[in-house]
């Protein structure tokens, strides 16, 4: 583990813990998580297919193996620091299991749903504006 | 406690956490994040009737940095390119392992 790399990880990471709290404290908390889960997805869309386009002039072509288990970017400071500090499982799933346990299973379902169309849309169309701005270059 | 110690615990918290999850996903790849998401809804789930300055610290900082949905995206469309049952199963299992695993937490308090 390079100290530098490690630094980059734990500062981006307080950054984006701050984030996400700063949001938390402005909107309704479901909302919040959703804002941060969504941008954070973006981000990571950007990161990674930008890095994509300008290290190997293609996509990475990662095999599941031992020589490829690291997260893919440009950086992990941002990817894995800042966007996954931003974002939040662990809040993701209290909410769906706060709804669950008062029986609120469509209300979960939405919530569940929204946030997967919502960083999934994210995640590719971020990978889309960074794919389609590098195939405009000569 | 204080504004300065809770603003020194909250760092702390969120560096501890991004970092365990850093390291586990370079050294374990999709799994490390997967149990590292489990582990840490489950222990939300614990500490969801918590509140004030250990909430804040724990719960926001460190478990919040700790547990990551925009990690795994990249790791998602890596498992596709070997197979998308592969993906899909790893997503499906992210989530319903970390609402099961808060669940548990919940009803444990």
């Amino acid at each position: 583990m390079s100290l530098r790399v490690a630094a980059a990880v734990a500062a981006a990471g307080i950054v984006g813990a701050v984030i996400r709290w700063s949001v938390a404290t402005q909107v309704d908390d479901n909302w919040a998580l959703l804002i941060v889960n969504v941008m954070g997805c973006g981000i990571v869309g950007w990161a990674t297919a930008r890095h994509e386009r300008t290290r190997h002039r293609g996509p990475v072509r990662h095999g599941i193996d031992s020589t490829s288990r690291s997260v893919a970017g440009p950086s992990p400071g941002l990817t894995a620091g800042f966007c996954g500090a931003l974002t939040s499982m662990s809040a993701l799933a209290l909410q769906l299991a706060r709804y669950l346990d008062d029986g609120r299973i469509a209300t979960a379902a939405a919530w569940l749903g929204l946030t997967a169309a919502a960083c999934t849309a994210a995640f590719v169309m971020s990978r889309l504006a960074v794919m389609l701005s590098y195939g405009r270059r000569p | 406690m204080t504004v300065f110690a809770t603003a020194v615990g909250f760092g702390v918290a969120a560096a501890v956490g991004a970092l365990l999850r850093w390291r586990a996903s370079t050294t374990l790849g999709p799994g490390g994040t997967l149990l590292i998401n489990i582990a840490g809804a489950f222990a939300l789930g614990l500490l969801a009737s918590t509140s004030g300055a250990l909430a804040t610290i724990v719960g926001t900082a460190g478990l919040g940095a700790l547990t990551t949905v925009s990690g795994i995206f990249p790791e998602s469309a890596r498992l596709m390119r070997a197979s998308p049952l592969l993906a899909l199963g790893y997503v499906s299992l992210t989530i319903t392992g970390a609402t099961a695993a808060a669940t548990v937490g919940l009803r444990l308090v």
